[in-house]
């Protein structure tokens, strides 16, 4: 039994997980760095506990502070949420050492699926099939070269401790392979610390299709079906659904069992997600397993109508989980679209800034999980996801309905957001018809830009009117001045940091 | 109430003249008029209608430009003052570097005084883990080059002033 838990993350995810907890009757403790004094998941919570400065190596990624947090406010329990320390054995082990739950597997079995590297060779000895490629020492450059050229391009360097699409780089020529890697090194270094590299061969086309598990203590591993996320945009997902337009029942069942296998091997407990490739022909290879919740894990919550973040709570307190295999079915489908700040427009550079307005439609069938409100900050520090809009309905074309009206009905003003990339990229023809493959978003919406459109003079006489309203003040709407009344949080700030 | 302002949209300049009475706004545009009724709902939302026909809009502001969200869709209007990000449009490739995006100048690749070929790669910026490397639209001569790695940089700040090179010189 958990009864106070750390929640060692921010954002959206942060908030999924005080909610999932709180529904549990467990006390949750949010953490925050100098950049978030004021962040929604502080603002949100009942208590929360300062951890260090901006940069997350001095706040989100120490091990220590967010440790000594945890002890100082009496958790017994953390969750690391996806992403900073979500995938660190070390973090794990550490926990351990000091008596709290870490929810989440086992350090031994994260450090043997975690590292990619481990994890294709686990798989390889397993029987899985794997892409061809393997890791490399990037300290021997010139090995690594030859290597690269003896897997043939195009190819892919992946960090070995990666995810999220950092430290990632598709490489088309060997002329190209020394920079790629290079990058990917340091990226990978800065996001996980850790600078070791795999390059493996570029298939196409191809979906990215993934196996929710969970892992029991007993040794039994459920799996909770697939999602399908080949929407991506530079190795990083922005569409996923559930199930997959490519996965009838019999495929499932075959992935699903491949997935429990290397879980099993490996000695996995709670959440995690096998990831594979799969070819138009139905042949599936092993891509890499993730030891975590992860972002998408709502379209998989709407099709089961299974709660993850309770069951890995439960899981990581040692209660029996009731669950079988045979009381895991899909039903309906579910979309999720994944919003960024960032300029669709301009290369998906990144869009720091304030937040100077934001709405979050109330509709049937439609979750959000935000991580923002009116006044918030987006800051140069984190990962730019601001919110996920998860829209389900009984057939998939339902679903994506929803999700383009949610999508329409989500208002955030201040900084540049992919709201109308992701808006044209769903009203496609070949994602309403279910044939995305990795390479959809680069073909087809390489150099894509809004439509341009003068404002009409309605518009403009909104302008007018905010300017006249506002006594020629240039300030706009404020978290101060105007507390988002549409927020679902607004329960009132118990400690937290309070309306600033 | 009265207002007078210069927008910018899309390139193209909106001379906009508004009468308002709180229930009533009436826009002056490239000498027509325009009547709407409008009601604000809430800070930042506003319903505004004509003959019967109503949109709702959000509106909010910063010192650069006014958002405005109507039908699914965001568009900015950039206030006409305001300062402008350097070198937005691409041209011969002379003169300030502006920095791409706002973030943290990770690594700088280049010294005071260097000559560079078209392509170099001058700077890497990181924000939010992602890194950027912005290279030289031209072969010229750097000056005035940010030194300070680590720092931090807003979008359109000059990181280096690049001048072609003197025919004469080289």
């Amino acid at each position: 039994m958990i009864r106070r838990l750390l929640i060692a993350n921010r954002g959206e995810i942060a908030i999924r997980i005080m909610r999932g907890a709180r529904e549990m009757g467990i006390e949750c403790v949010a953490v925050y760095s100098d950049a978030d004094r004021s962040a929604e998941h502080v603002r949100v919570s009942d208590r929360a506990a300062w951890i260090g400065g901006a940069p997350a190596r001095e706040s989100y990624l120490a091990v220590d502070r967010i440790l000594d947090a945890a002890v100082r406010t009496g958790c017994d329990a953390i969750h690391p949420g996806y992403g900073f320390l979500a995938e660190s054995a070390d973090f794990a082990e550490a926990c351990r050492s000091r008596g709290i739950v870490f929810v989440g597997p086992p350090p031994e079995a994260m450090r043997r699926l975690g590292d990619k590297r481990g994890a294709r060779e686990l798989a390889e000895a397993l029987g899985l099939p794997v892409v061809p490629g393997g890791a490399v020492d990037a300290a021997d450059r010139e090995g690594a070269l030859q290597r690269g050229r003896s897997i043939g391009f195009p190819l892919l360097v992946k960090a070995s401790a990666g995810g999220g699409g950092k430290g990632m780089r598709r490489v088309d020529r060997f002329e190209d392979l020394a920079d790629a890697m290079d990058a990917a090194r340091r990226e990978a270094e800065g996001a996980f610390g850790d600078g070791r590299l795999i390059l493996e061969r570029y298939l196409e086309p191809v979906r990215h299709v993934e196996i929710q598990i969970l892992g029991e203590a007993s040794g039994n591993v459920l799996h909770f079906g697939e999602r399908d996320c080949s929407v991506q945009r530079r190795h990083q997902k922005i569409v996923e659904e559930s199930p997959s337009p490519a996965v009838d029942p019999s495929l499932r069942a075959r992935m699903g069992e491949a997935a429990i296998v290397i879980a099993r091997a490996a000695g996995y407990r709670n959440a995690g997600t096998v990831e594979f490739m799969l070819d138009p022909d139905g042949r599936f290879y092993f891509l890499e397993v993730n030891t975590r919740l992860q972002v998408e894990h709502p379209v998989t919550e709407a099709v089961t109508g299974i709660d993850l973040v309770h069951l890995s709570l439960r899981e990581a307190a040692g209660e029996p989980l009731g669950l079988e295999q045979g009381q895991i079915v899909l039903r309906g489908h579910a979309v999720e679209a994944r919003i960024y700040a960032e300029d669709p427009e301009n290369d998906f550079l990144p869009s720091p800034g304030t937040i100077l307005l934001a709405r979050e439609p109330v509709l049937p069938g439609v979750r959000i999980d935000s991580g923002i409100a009116s006044g918030s900050e987006v800051s140069v520090h984190y990962d730019p996801i601001l919110a996920k809009v998860i829209a389900s309905h009984r057939d998939r074309p339902g679903a994506l309905r929803r999700l383009a009206v949610a999508l329409e009905s989500t208002v955030i003003l201040g900084v540049r957001t992919n709201l109308p990339f992701l808006q044209a990229v769903l009203a496609h023809p070949v994602v309403r018809e279910g044939g995305a493959t990795t390479r959809f978003v680069e073909q087809r919406f390489s150099g894509w830009r809004a439509l341009a459109e003068a404002p009409g003079t309605a518009l403009l006489a909104a302008a007018a009117a905010f300017e006249i309203d506002g006594s020629g003040s240039t300030a706009g709407v404020s978290a101060g001045t105007d507390p988002d009344p549409y927020s679902p949080w607004r329960r009132g700030g118990e400690g937290g940091g309070g309306q600033r | 109430m009265i207002l007078q302002r210069v927008y910018d949209w899309g390139g193209g300049e909106v001379r906009l003249d508004a009468h308002d009475d709180g229930e009533r706004i009436t826009v002056h545009l490239d000498g027509e008029e325009h009547r709407f009724e409008r009601r604000r709902i809430a800070a930042g939302i506003y319903r505004i209608e004509r003959e019967g026909e109503a949109v709702t809009v959000h509106v909010a502001a910063d010192e650069r430009r006014i958002w405005i969200h109507a039908q699914g869709r965001v568009f900015q209007i950039e206030r006409k003052t305001a300062a402008r990000v350097a070198g937005k449009e691409r041209g011969s490739g002379f003169g300030p570097i502006p920095a791409p995006m706002t973030g943290t100048l990770r690594s700088v690749l280049v010294e005071e005084g260097q000559v560079v070929d078209e392509g170099s790669p001058l700077f890497i910026l990181e924000a939010m883990k992602m890194e950027l490397t912005v290279r030289a639209g031209a072969r010229g001569l750097l000056r005035s080059v940010r030194s300070t790695p680590g720092a931090r940089v807003e979008l359109g700040d000059p990181l280096a002033v690049l001048h072609p090179i003197d025919p004469e010189e080289s």
